[in-house]
């Protein structure tokens, strides 16, 4: 029977620990265990066969580390490890006389690769997915029957072996994923949002294994079968280990183990095996305790839900607000910065959005004159490392919308899918593949209808559609559209119609960008929460709008409060009193100068004081009699060791938010005659504090700043040299072993851009340091770097 | 002694962060004024709500050979500064500790956010990791009933970075605190410490038993 289907219907037994096992039979630390597949087959056939024994339905390879990146210094290639791993389970089970596929299963295990994926590591998610292939090709054509992926601490990583065996072969896939005694995955996962991204990448069955005993597991077992439509997995260790006379051991033993994993097993859990600690005896037990055992059905689960890789958002009663500000659309600042390739712009509405109660952030990149396959994934991957909210993927390029999907780290929200044929065609084997709620607009080949009726009917079309994928009611979000009331005065009773008929007749969510619906108009916010009451009151599940707006915002804590969402009224009252200090906050004059609000760093204060000199100053005035000067002040503070680094920095920032201010008063014209300096931090090294300080710096300097980032290739900083006709390039390493990737972006400077002139610096430098790979300039801090750079263009 | 390999977790309440040291690592020499100790302060507060601290460590016993240092498992680092500091010892703690992925979560936000921050919160993050050391060290000294010397990190002196991995993969750090290595050897989590650390020959160890808090011994040369 395809295990599939049996674990679907009954309880199926795994086996349990195969590392620790080994080292009790002798495993040297330090011996890579995969080894011992062709060096000692006795010991590990042996193994297999004793799990088998104990009745152990499932039994796994031991190829837990045998990973490409894992096992560079292995003697045996990886087709040796896994091939012959797989026939040493096929040995054991031919000797107990098991039929293989039938009586027994050989599961190919792929454990975790041991680095970590970019954002935070320096491993390319579609190189975690080759590696991953890699062994899944190899395990599968030597015969496994199914693969689990175990052990998985990060949810990023997971995805990427998922989709690698989803990618490379049609075995069934079981993953299990590794939580901490906080309930949380390594990287911060916590159930729902591991349980909705796999899910959405149609992993086959699901679960947790090591990291905790059985009675720390049940917990989290709990809430597996809660939320989980797949059937569930548990295998924990044999408890917590402790030392006893120099031993590890497991503070439980086999009969207690089984005692667990019988309770285990009674609340809907379908796999039972173990990890760490655990032996042929305790799955003995565990078999015999729970013998006789019906599984419970597994229920299909009916919420819907998008993931981070921290948490989960439910679309419950509450509304949920999905912030719309990464969007260019009628925003020239954030036009200007996609077109400059300026991703901070975009970090920074992602930031603010979440800190004023947006819980899924829209990002829309779209522009005609960008790449915007490259920009939608660089923005993805940018904003998912300064926030953990889960995010709504919004182009119309299928593309950009594919890749964005693809190395995002949860379950995405997708914008959007419409009543068209085409759309259908091109979005539906996208969410089918990679998972995710998608945005359902109520159009089609003839436009957006007049009435609530035919937008019902669209709405429904789309559904079914989606069923021929697989993709469940739950999964779609019905976006009625708002159309502006000042052409159609009954547009905004249609909406309200077609938002209700939608929740109540066909029961699926809502989604709504409301404030189309005052275009034309004036004072649109008024109009705008008005209408997002109606919409609340009517059934929306959730608006796409503008969380700095505190006319909506009013609306929307409002309406949770009256409709007693809101416990205690304790988000109301933070919302009503964070507002009120705000406004006592900048009604309070305080008289502090532009230069004093540079020179101790209050950034707010300096943007605010700069704007308000605006009325009576010149801008060039305020930039060259004020913000200059204070920041020459704290400059030469710093070189004379009285001002201190963070102070620098904060008085960068305030003499930043002041020019931010100035220049909404000066024609875009000055940065065309700016010098041009490429920034970078050498390939191998992903520390970019430093380099960011250098770059505030010099842009306070007004020096255009191209910023390559972090971990760059040296190609990547010539060919930035050479578009843009750069004189001058920053360079920061931090380590040791990555001074050698400054030395040889150097030596292809000097090839491939002579005339360019090179600063270096960072903690290991020193000027000796700097000369010897070449470069003509050592800056030991920030601040000598602007000077540098002064000398260089001779300002 | 006990050759297990053992964890250590802690939540962020159990580290006292030396805010000075913080501050010395961020080379500050005088006193800040007032808006940027309130930075210091905000980027403490955010740290610790953050933070969770992990550590595993495993003694060994040891023999020096030469300028090598060989661990009873066949295992050896080569570095002559080690070896002397680790000269006379029968026995040495490897041990890696680490403040956790949230710490560089939180530095990554305000790297490209507000660099000011994470300036700081970086030199926080290394005091904590310190912090942490000492705490964890004193815990294994207590539990094992012996002193250290001085604690000796891959990258310090001629103790090559190359032998990171080595440390970590006899520490099972990955799977058990969730250690990784780039390609260039750095730890990530970033605010991470391994190190070996000697255990002071009989010979050596304070005559005082008690506990170093409540000796009035402030010269000691055995003082945590």
């Amino acid at each position: 029977m395809d295990i599939r289907k049996k674990i679907l219907n009954e309880i199926v037994y795994i086996d349990g620990g195969l590392g620790s096992s080994l080292i009790k039979m002798g495993l040297p630390s330090g011996v890579i265990p995969e080894t011992w597949n062709i060096e000692k087959p006795e010991n590990i056939i042996k193994l297999h066969s004793d799990y088998i024994k104990a009745g152990a339905q499932v039994i796994t390879t031991n190829t837990f580390g045998a990973n490409e990146l894992k096992l560079e210094n292995c003697q045996y290639s990886l087709n040796e490890l896994i091939e012959s791993a797989v026939d040493n389970a096929k040995t054991a089970i031919a000797n107990e006389n098991k039929k293989q596929g039938e009586d027994v299963y050989i599961a190919l295990s792929i454990g975790p690769c041991s680095k970590l994926l970019k954002p935070l590591g320096d491993l390319d998610f579609e190189d975690a997915v080759s590696a991953f292939s890699k062994s899944i090709k190899i395990g599968a054509d030597a015969g496994a029957d199914l693969i689990i992926i175990e052990t998985m601490s990060d949810t990023y990583e997971a995805k990427a072996a998922l989709l690698a065996a989803k990618e490379s072969c049609d075995l069934p896939v079981f993953v299990t994923v590794a939580y901490d005694v906080n309930h949380k995955l390594m990287t911060g996962a916590d159930e729902l949002s591991v349980i909705a991204m796999l899910e959405g990448l149609k992993a086959d069955a699901i679960g947790i294994n090591c990291g905790l005993g059985p009675k720390q597991m049940k917990q989290i077992a709990e809430k597996y079968v809660k939320y989980s439509s797949l059937p569930v997995i548990v295998s924990p260790n044999a408890g917590m280990p402790k030392s006893v006379e120099g031993k590890t051991v497991y503070d439980v033993d086999e009969n207690e183990f089984a005692q667990y994993m019988k309770e285990i097993a009674l609340l809907g859990v379908h796999g039972l095996g173990g990890c760490c600690g655990t032996t042929p005896d305790y799955i003995k037990a565990t078999v015999e305790k729970t013998k006789g055992l019906k599984a419970l059905p597994i229920e299909k689960k009916n919420f819907t839900v998008v993931s981070s890789y921290t948490h989960a958002v439910k679309f419950e009663n509450t509304p949920v607000i999905v912030g719309e500000r990464i969007n260019p659309t009628g925003k020239p600042k954030l036009k200007e910065a996609l077109r400059n390739n300026e991703l901070d712009y975009i970090l920074k509405e992602a930031v603010s959005q979440q800190e004023n109660g947006a819980r899924v952030l829209d990002i829309n990149v779209g522009l005609p004159e960008i790449d915007e396959v490259k920009m939608l994934t660089d923005a993805v991957l940018a904003v998912q490392g300064v926030s953990d909210l889960p995010l709504q993927l919004d182009s119309s390029d299928f593309t950009a919308l594919e890749k964005a999907m693809r190395i995002y780290n949860g379950k995405p929200m997708i914008n959007s899918v419409n009543g068209k044929q085409s759309s259908m065609d091109a979005i539906f084997p996208l969410v089918k593949k990679y998972g995710g709620v998608v945005v359902a607009l109520t159009l089609d080949e003839n436009g957006i209808p007049k009435t609530s009726d035919e937008r019902v009917k669209i709405a429904k079309k789309i559904i079914d559609e989606a069923q021929k994928y697989g993709i469940e009611k739950k999964d779609i979000v019905v976006d009625s559209l708002a159309m502006a009331v000042s052409s159609d005065s009954k547009s905004a009773l249609t909406t309200l119609k077609t938002v209700k008929r939608l929740t109540e007749e066909l029961k699926v969510n809502t989604i709504l960008g409301v404030s189309n619906i005052s275009f034309g108009l004036p004072a649109r916010e008024f109009l705008n929460s008005a209408f997002l009451t109606l919409c609340f009151e009517n059934g929306l599940s959730s608006a796409i709008m503008n969380p700095m707006s505190k006319e909506m915002m009013k609306a929307y804590y409002s309406f949770c409060a009256l409709k007693g969402l809101d416990s205690n009224f304790e988000k109301y009252i933070a919302f009503a009193s964070g507002e009120q200090t705000l406004t006592a906050k900048t009604q309070g004059e305080d008289d502090i100068t532009l230069e004093f609000a540079i020179i101790k760093g209050f950034s707010q204060k300096a943007y605010e004081i700069a704007f308000k000199l605006l009325e009576t100053e010149k801008p060039l005035d305020i930039v060259n009699d004020k913000i200059i000067p204070a920041l020459n002040k704290v400059g030469e503070g710093f070189e004379k060791n009285t001002v201190f680094l963070p102070q620098l920095l904060m008085s960068a920032e305030a003499a930043k938010s002041a020019f931010d201010a100035v220049k909404t008063a000066i024609k875009e014209s000055d940065g065309e005659n700016k010098q041009k300096i490429v920034i970078a931090t050498v390939e191998g090294d992903i520390h970019d504090i430093g380099k960011n300080i250098v770059k505030v710096l010099l842009q306070n300097y007004s020096f255009e700043v191209i910023d390559l980032g972090k971990d760059v290739k040296p190609q990547a900083v010539v060919e930035a040299v050479c578009e843009n006709g750069i004189t001058l390039v920053c360079l920061s390493a931090l380590m040791t072993t990555t001074v050698v990737s400054m030395e040889s972006t150097i030596k292809l400077l000097r090839e491939k851009a002579p005339d360019c002139k090179v600063i270096v610096g960072g903690a290991v430098l020193t000027k000796e340091y700097a000369d010897m790979i070449g470069a003509d300039y050592y800056a030991k801090d920030a601040m000598e770097c602007v000077r540098f750079a002064q000398q260089h263009f001779g300002v | 002694m006990d050759k297990e390999l053992k964890t250590l977790f802690l939540d962020a309440d159990k580290i006292n962060i030396d805010t000075s040291l913080a501050l010395r690592f961020l080379r500050v020499r005088r006193e800040l004024d007032e808006n940027a100790k309130q930075l210091v302060l905000e980027c403490l507060s955010e740290f610790e709500k953050a933070v969770f601290y992990k550590a595993c460590y495993r003694y060994f016993d040891i023999s020096i050979d030469g300028k090598k240092v060989v661990l009873d498992n066949g295992v050896s680092f080569e570095s002559e500064k080690l070896a002397k500091n680790l000269d006379g010892c029968k026995g040495a703690f490897l041990f890696v500790a680490t403040a956790g992925i949230n710490a560089d979560r939180l530095i990554k936000k305000y790297s490209s956010l507000m660099v000011s921050k994470a300036l700081v919160l970086d030199a926080i993050g290394s005091a904590a990791v310190e912090g942490f050391c000492d705490v964890m060290c004193k815990k294994i000294r207590q539990e094992y009933g012996v002193s250290f010397r001085p604690r000796f990190s891959p990258g310090y002196g001629d103790l090559s970075i190359l032998c990171q991995s080595q440390m970590l993969n006899l520490l099972d750090a990955n799977k058990q605190i969730g250690i990784t290595l780039t390609d260039s050897n750095m730890m990530i989590p970033s605010k991470s410490v391994s190190a070996i650390v000697g255990v002071r020959p009989k010979s050596e160890q304070c005559k005082n038993a008690t506990d170093c808090d409540c000796c009035d011994e402030q010269n000691c040369p055995y003082r945590d």
